[in-house]
């Protein structure tokens, strides 16, 4: 390609890489915006799951609290509170004592 | 021509030039009118609903925890037929219809609350309706996943949020957390546009606390206390359990007890955590300072004998009498005075220490000022100022005219359990913030040394004797296990007509198990026991279950150990009583040749026998081969040196 040949696409180079950049600083800023909304989104979400690990976490509690397992254990499996003398204590030495 | 056209540009220039000398002015001179309004043109505010934090006991269980509500709001305004709004939500909501109408019959009104902190599905319920008018707030909802455990220490909060007693209160400032305000770039349609999702994550939620309580040891001294209230016929209970070592508190208690997620329907006095706020005359547990206090001083020891005057001693024109009429104590050592509960003998050992020693000792045991645990309302108790007339005296030693609270009995009896120092009982062991930095812990504070080491073993040994048989306490012993500690009887004051109420006490037992090696330090009061008042027969007990509890629960070792309370093996068993038969023959011998008469020898060898009886008898006959199986003299009769003895021998 010849000198004069060059020189008669450069202004139309010039024009194109001019419109391309600022086709790309438009699709950047478009990307910027999608990705915003996605952050957003999945924020509302992060929290919603919080929350949910929060109410897990009181269920949990709630089922684990000392008079809720003893009401469950004398309901359920018929067991009771230990009488003087049904607990038998190990105090090594191959003897054992009845507490 | 020229000059017009000339004469136009001219004045387009400056037109232009106008509008580009205001536009300068408006972006390089800040103007707060036009701020604002591209503010609101072009950014939204975000609030974020901060986390109150959670309160933990020590093994990292919630006992106390914010979680989301939704708070049902209307605008009456945009409500057009109230009766049928109100028939339709009244149901969802569980409000009557008529109340309900009340409230938004004002249609000048834009805002009215209709019901706070509803739960999630009722939101979605009432949003279903599609009703206009209706709106949600988001608020957090503070819940007690374990109902009414530990209720007068938590505390609980007020309808926004705001700590009203205990934990709550005293540690808002760490648990509240803040409100978020979020600006944020907005779109056309008002969405945020977010380029850091951390803005929204990263929240200033509250810091947790996490308490030195177990909620397991809590729940059992609240089981046992409510037991006895409930045997007794008691109006209430106070409960505290520390770390002999460390002065934790691992649980405290006062019963009856409130429902959290209902706190303020209580009355006030239910709602007090009375082992801290309330202060009272707590009897014969004093007893144990003043003794120490005259040990510490070097005016007696463990076996300095007291006359306790028969029961009767007369200071200036009232007379000092032991709690019960038929102990008439005559000479006691200290240990006990300190076993029987004699108010002679403390009352002497009073006299001895003098007012100013026993304000001292007294003073030095945290009795009179504040223990520092990190609760609201804590009471400092009431001394009288020096100087203490004979009487008075007398009666502080054995616990009355002096007002403390259970907790400062607790801290004391820690004090003699750890080897002498007192400490500030600890109740929040660390605060965890969540911004990632270190929490901040908290360990249990030295106040002063009371003791000696050697001073706090001898007590330690003393008030072992209170839980012997012979002992006030003794219903406090478990088994396998030495158990230290001294009962209280204690007349309850009137506090609306001065004196003692008739017929009211306050029964107590405050101790440590084990004593060799104190682990837990333990105070039981029950307050106006109708069935029976003694501490020994009321509290003593309620201290005994924990005690088992709680020695059983960390799987300490009995080191108490007897024949009678150890089961045997079969193999061993079978070895005992042969050895208990063994040791039966033996008893029987040694009595008969006590008592000078002839020894048991059937069984024995000849070589045995003769070994026995040879220097008893002048002349031994021997009849048959074997073993002995009768003998002249026969076993127990009077021998006489001169007599012959026959041994008559036969195979087993």
């Amino acid at each position: 390609m010849s000198r004069r040949h060059l020189n008669e696409i450069l202004p139309f180079f010039s024009v194109l890489i001019l419109v391309s950049t600022l086709f790309g600083l438009v699709l950047l800023k478009m990307e910027v915006r999608r990705m915003g909304y996605s952050i957003l989104k999945a924020s509302h979400e992060y929290s919603k799951l919080k929350d949910t690990q929060r109410m897990m976490d009181m269920e949990y509690a709630r089922l684990t609290r000392p008079d809720h397992i003893r009401k469950y254990a004398v309901a359920h499996f018929t067991l009771n509170d230990a009488r003087s003398g049904q607990i038998i204590q190990l105090a090594g030495q191959k003897l054992a004592m009845p507490q | 021509m020229k000059s017009r056209i000339l004469l136009l540009f001219c004045i387009f220039l400056g037109l232009w030039g106008l509008l580009l000398a205001r536009a300068a002015r408006l972006q390089i001179f800040p103007d707060v009118r036009l701020e604002n309004l591209k503010r609101r043109q072009f950014e939204t505010s975000l609030e974020i609903h901060t986390r109150r934090g959670a309160i933990l006991d020590r093994n990292g269980n919630e006992l106390a925890a914010s979680i989301p509500s939704y708070s049902l709001f209307a605008d009456p305004k945009l409500i057009t037929n109230t009766s049928e709004f109100a028939k339709k939500l009244g149901r969802v909501i569980g409000i009557n219809p008529k109340d309900l109408k009340k409230r938004i019959h004002d249609h000048e009104r834009r805002f009215v609350w209709l019901r706070r902190q509803l739960p999630e599905k009722m939101k979605h319920d009432v949003e279903a309706l599609g009703e206009p008018g209706l709106g949600f707030i988001e608020e957090p909802k503070r819940v007690y996943p374990n109902g009414s455990l530990l209720s007068q220490v938590l505390g609980f909060v007020g309808s926004e949020g705001n700590g009203l007693e205990g934990l709550e209160l005293q540690y808002d400032k760490s648990l509240r957390g803040r409100l978020k305000q979020v600006l944020l770039p907005r779109d056309a349609r008002g969405r945020p546009l977010l380029s850091d999702a951390r803005s929204l994550t990263e929240v200033p939620d509250g810091s947790d606390l996490e308490l030195t309580i177990d909620h397991e040891i809590q729940f059992q001294l609240e089981r046992d206390l409510q037991n006895a209230v409930e045997k007794y016929g008691a109006q209430g209970a106070v409960g505290v359990v520390l770390d002999a070592q460390t002065s934790e508190i691992q649980a405290m208690a006062t019963v009856p007890v409130v429902d959290l997620n209902d706190g303020t329907h209580y009355p006030p006095e239910q709602r007090r955590n009375r082992v801290v706020t309330d202060a009272f005359e707590a009897g014969s547990v004093m007893k144990t300072f003043a003794i120490a206090g005259a040990l510490k001083e070097g005016i007696l020891r463990p076996s300095t004998r007291y006359n306790c005057e028969g029961g009767h001693l007369k200071v200036g024109d009232k007379w000092i009498k032991e709690a019960e009429a038929h102990d008439k104590f005559e000479w006691l050592t200290v240990t006990e005075i300190l076993a029987k509960s004699s108010n002679v003998g403390a009352a002497k050992i009073a006299f001895d220490l003098g007012d100013e020693r026993l304000m001292r000792a007294l003073t030095d045991f945290g009795f009179g000022s504040k223990t520092g645990v990190e609760l609201p309302g804590e009471a400092r108790g009431i001394i009288n100022p020096l100087p203490w007339r004979p009487h008075l005296l007398a009666n502080i030693a054995f616990g009355h005219g002096i007002a403390v609270s259970p907790m400062q009995v607790a801290a004391a009896y820690a004090t003699i359990a750890n080897g002498g120092v007192l400490k500030k009982p600890l109740l929040v062991k660390a605060i965890h913030t969540h911004s990632g930095d270190q929490p901040q812990e908290f360990q249990a504070e030295e106040v002063r040394r009371v003791l000696t080491p050697s001073q706090a073993a001898t007590m330690r040994l003393m008030l072992t004797a209170a839980t012997e048989d012979t002992g006030t306490g003794a219903s406090a012993r478990i088994p396998g296990y030495f158990v230290a500690g001294k009962t209280g009887t204690a007349e309850k004051v009137d506090t609306v007509h001065g004196g003692y109420m008739k017929g009211a006490y306050v029964s107590s037992f405050a101790g440590f198990v084990p004593a060799n090696n104190p682990r837990y330090v333990i105070y039981i009061a029950v307050d106006n026991p109708r069935k029976s008042y003694y501490g020994g027969q009321v509290a003593a007990p309620v201290f005994a279950r924990m005690a088992q509890y709680l020695v059983r629960r960390v799987g300490l070792p009995p080191v108490q150990i007897s024949e009678r309370n150890v089961i045997l093996s079969d193999n061993e068993r079978e070895r005992s009583h042969a050895q208990e038969a063994a040791l039966k023959d033996l008893k029987r011998e040694t009595e008969n040749t006590q008592h000078g008469g002839f020894p048991n020898l059937v069984g024995l060898s000849l070589r045995e026998a003769l070994a026995r009886v040879h220097a008893e008898a002048s002349a031994i006959d021997v009849h048959g081969y074997g073993v002995v199986t009768r003998t002249i003299p026969v076993a127990g009769a009077a021998l006489d040196p001169k007599s012959r003895v026959t041994l008559i021998l036969d195979n087993p």
